[in-house]
């Protein structure tokens, strides 16, 4: 009934990860973004997490044999900012690195394996998350879905009670899914101001109790020269910076400069995120 | 151990020898005259309710403490049977309540610390303890407290901790208002304590205690309770017991006068 | 229910006097405890000595007493194991509550406070303690549990391979998503204790954390079972502790009163829900009023107030409740590659 500690640890070198493209980030998750769990991208917008998120439903795709998961992506947008020439961008520069060990993994198949629902409005939504169950069983080489973005639908329900017994239904629904199929769940948050014991301080919106049910948050920050900074932790509070990167044409990179400086400037970004 | 003869014995008692019996124990009228005034008489039933965190089980111990601690010491000298549905109250707690207790009353200075202690022990072994963890257990338990009254004289308090412990497991079939639940615990408790003149205190959540008006038929059991105890925290952390002020703290629970 | 009736009177009664109660719709022990002697005598004509006595023997089967010295002596035998954190031990021996046997405690925190490694470190230190002799089940309901992170740890106190290994062999982990799972789970350590198995020889309870299996209510339904399965863990785990001498530390999640996302009535389903007296700094608690009485301690996780204090590791423990003593101690503690310390 129980497992020892030493019976998954051995096992858990075998799990596989989706790589991010950081080196930083992929360190930090021990090799990339998990398979059964969820993982959040926070940000103030024009920070990154679309772009990480169509970065890693490349990434996913990524040949087994240069220690990827070989798999397909599913891209559900409620804010209607996917971008299919930016993708198809980031998949002509991904095609000449893995073109050499699997020459049909073209970028427009990349481009297709990237399954994309848009759901404008919270029926359409939650309609989807429910279905998604069966979607996977037709579709057993989806390894990664992501909500792109989670709190943005979420927050058109004006009335709270209604919005939190949404968002703990698709908790559900969303745990469930996990439990039941090897993918990996990504989702995207914004910030916002509340008053935490008289304070205005910022933070994820959504609540404290989304954020205990996630596995991972991340929080990206800006920084200066082009640079946004890769913070990590539940709360504000206790987050803290692991590295930097930037996005390029050809996606996302490792911030070349790492110097003393940079990081001093990304410790500032810190409080203005 | 009670053997085949004396069981049938206690299967012939008849109401009016049991009644004999019930008075020959010792009574705990006088106990603290602050909250009961004269009383708590035998037979009494004495409701502490109370929120969460208010003291309940606290000040449950200190009657409990102070009937068991003998009368050189200013208690009671009586035996106790604690029904422990809450599994709060512990074994070091009450023997450091008893051993403060002795040292308040004006005879501690002639004992030594060793027998103060070993009167400490005595104390504790004169409370008997009768754990639940469900209902079916807690009804197992009260036919266990009639054989125990019928033959221990030296008993003369019940306390539960905390009756409607399990409400939420016996609701779950039936649905049932608190109330209406609360009762009927408590007419058995009732019965045992008539039967045998024996007093009872329980501790109680405040939301069983409330009888919440109800339209159409009256509720159908309804038991007279005898001492009301209320207890309250206040947001400046005051507490008070029947909106009396009280301190609660390593000395046990004193009312606080206001000079 | 029948075959309850034949294990607890097979011995004193035949197979046709069973059936015949049972006919009676006398099926359950407790049925048979609750009946009239008299009724039951001319039920199964035997005589009213007779039925005392069986009476009295299946309530002594079913019902220990003790009085509470003899429970005092057991208390004062059974291990005491501490955290292994030397100020949090510090200030439990001051309020005289080492980490031992029977310990239901509870641990709450604001979210990324660092509760989560509180309880990989109490895994740790009472598995090193007990010389890996004792084992800790550590149920998670997040899918959350970081073997490596254990791992690492251990790694950070300098164990060699073999202790590491013997460690992490007598941490079990068990992934549960409902209130449902956790009862079955508890249910099966309570029938392989009951049953004086030798192993698991599972001595501490770590739950990670208990608000996180029961997410959302769609219906008043599902809230009223939801409270009612909550009891029934409650009652699994008094008698797991004191019965079977485990320590349970359930970890639940405070979240600032001001936290328009969550509805604390979701959670005090039918209890006094009229504001505890909270002053705005204080937070207030998940699972409801009920569970708020099941655990003796609870200490919360924090971070600071103290401005002076730019450590972002230094957390405070703050004793929130405390059963059999004070409240409000408070140490420090520091959140380090080798666990908390």
């Amino acid at each position: 009934m129980y497992e020892s500690c030493l019976d998954t640890f051995n096992n858990e070198s075998a799990n596989q990860k989706i790589t991010t493209g950081i080196k930083e980030l992929d360190d930090y998750l021990h090799g990339g973004i998990a398979l059964r769990k969820i993982t959040e991208f926070v940000s103030k917008s024009g920070n990154g997490k679309t772009q990480m998120c169509l970065q890693l439903s490349l990434n996913v795709q990524r040949p087994k044999s240069l220690g990827g998961l070989e798999g397909k992506a599913l891209y559900i947008d409620t804010r209607q900012d996917f971008n299919p020439l930016r993708l198809k961008e980031l998949a002509t520069h991904l095609e000449s690195r893995w073109g050499k060990v699997i020459p049909e993994l073209n970028a427009t198949k990349m481009v297709q394996n990237v399954n994309y629902v848009c759901c404008p409005n919270v029926p359409k939504l939650i309609a989807n998350i429910l279905s998604l169950d069966r979607f996977l069983s037709e579709q057993p080489d989806i390894k990664l879905i992501v909500i792109d973005s989670l709190s943005f639908s979420l927050r058109m329900i004006e009335e709270i009670a209604e919005r939190n017994s949404v968002l703990f239904e698709l908790h559900n629904n969303m745990r469930r899914l996990l439990r039941n199929n090897d993918v990996a769940l990504v989702v995207t948050n914004e910030l916002t101001h509340r008053l935490v014991r008289n304070r205005f301080t910022i933070s994820p919106a959504l609540g404290d109790f989304h954020g205990h049910l996630l596995n991972e948050r991340i929080w990206f920050s800006r920084a200066q020269n082009s640079c946004h900074g890769i913070l990590v932790g539940k709360t504000l509070q206790s987050h803290k910076l692991i590295g930097l990167f930037k996005i390029k044409h050809d996606g996302i990179n490792n911030a070349i400069d790492r110097t003393h400086g940079n990081h001093k400037a990304a410790k500032r970004t810190k409080m203005s995120l | 151990m009670l053997g085949m003869g004396r069981v049938n014995r206690v299967q012939k008692l008849s109401e009016f020898v049991l009644q004999q019996r019930g008075e020959k124990r010792p009574r705990i009228s006088g106990l603290s005259p602050r909250i009961f005034q004269e009383g708590p008489a035998a037979k009494a039933l004495v409701e502490i309710s109370g929120k969460t965190d208010t003291g309940k089980s606290f000040l449950l111990m200190e009657l409990m403490a102070r009937c068991a601690l003998p009368s050189s010491f200013d208690g009671k000298g009586c035996d106790v049977i604690l029904l422990n549905l809450s599994h709060k109250l512990s074994g070091p707690l009450f023997k450091r309540r008893f051993l403060d207790m002795m040292k308040e009353t004006a005879t501690d200075h002639l004992h030594s610390a060793d027998e103060l202690n070993k009167a400490a022990n005595e104390c504790l072994k004169a409370i008997k303890i009768l754990n639940c963890y469900s209902s079916e257990e807690l009804e197992l338990a009260l036919v266990m407290l009639d054989h125990l009254l019928a033959e221990n004289e030296g008993v003369a308090l019940i306390a539960v901790d905390t009756l409607c412990e399990f409400y939420w497991l016996d609701v779950r079939e039936k649905r049932m208002r608190k109330h209406s639940y609360y009762m009927q615990w408590l007419s058995r408790l009732s019965q045992i304590c008539n039967k045998h003149n024996v007093c009872c205190m329980y501790t109680l959540d405040q939301s069983f205690a409330e009888q919440k008006a109800t339209t159409g038929t009256q509720l159908a059991i309804q038991i007279k309770v005898d001492h009301k105890i209320q207890l309250k925290l206040l947001p400046d952390n005051q507490r008070t017991l029947n909106d009396q002020p009280i301190v609660i703290d390593d000395d046990g629970v004193n009312f606080l006068d206001v000079s | 229910m029948e075959s309850d009736l034949v294990v607890a009177l097979g011995g004193e009664l035949s197979e046709y006097e069973i059936n015949l109660l049972v006919r009676n719709f006398i099926d359950t022990p407790n049925k048979f405890m609750t009946t009239e002697s008299s009724k039951l005598s001319g039920l199964i004509k035997k005589p009213l000595d007779a039925i005392g006595e069986i009476k009295l023997q299946l309530i002594k089967r079913h019902i220990k007493f003790q009085t509470l010295y003899q429970r005092n002596e057991d208390i004062m035998s059974i291990s005491q194991y501490g955290t292994g954190i030397e100020t949090l031990d510090r200030m439990l021996k001051n309020i005289l509550l080492p980490l031992q046997d029977n310990r239901v405690w509870e641990l709450c925190g604001i979210i990324g406070t660092g509760k989560t490694e509180l309880l990989y470190t109490l895994a740790v230190n009472f598995v090193c303690k007990s010389k890996c002799t004792q084992e800790v089940l550590f149920i998670d309901t997040k899918n959350d549990f970081s073997v490596r992170r254990v791992h690492d740890i251990l790694r950070e106190r300098k164990l060699n391979k073999d202790d590491r290994d013997n460690a992490l062999r007598a941490i079990k982990v068990i992934e549960v998503h409902t209130e449902l799972t956790i009862l079955a789970v508890l249910e099966e350590l309570y029938k392989k204790l009951r049953a004086e198995r030798t192993s698991p020889n599972i001595r501490l309870v770590l739950v990670d954390s208990l608000p996180a299996c029961r997410v959302g209510f769609s219906s008043d339904d599902e809230r009223w079972e939801s409270c009612c399965l909550l009891t029934q863990l409650a009652s699994l785990v008094r008698r797991l502790a004191t019965q079977y001498h485990v320590a349970f530390v359930i970890g639940n999640l405070c979240f600032s009163q001001q936290d328009e996302n969550v509805n604390p009535d979701t959670y005090n389903y039918g209890y006094c829900d009229d504001s505890q007296p909270q002053t705005l700094q204080q937070d207030r608690l998940m699972l409801g009023r009920y569970w708020s009485t099941v655990s003796t301690l609870r200490l919360a996780l924090e971070h600071p107030q103290n401005t002076n204090c730019s450590d972002d590791d230094i957390r405070l423990v703050k004793v929130l409740k405390n059963c059999y003593g004070p409240s409000g101690e408070t140490c420090l503690v520091r959140i380090t590659d080798a666990g908390v310390v």
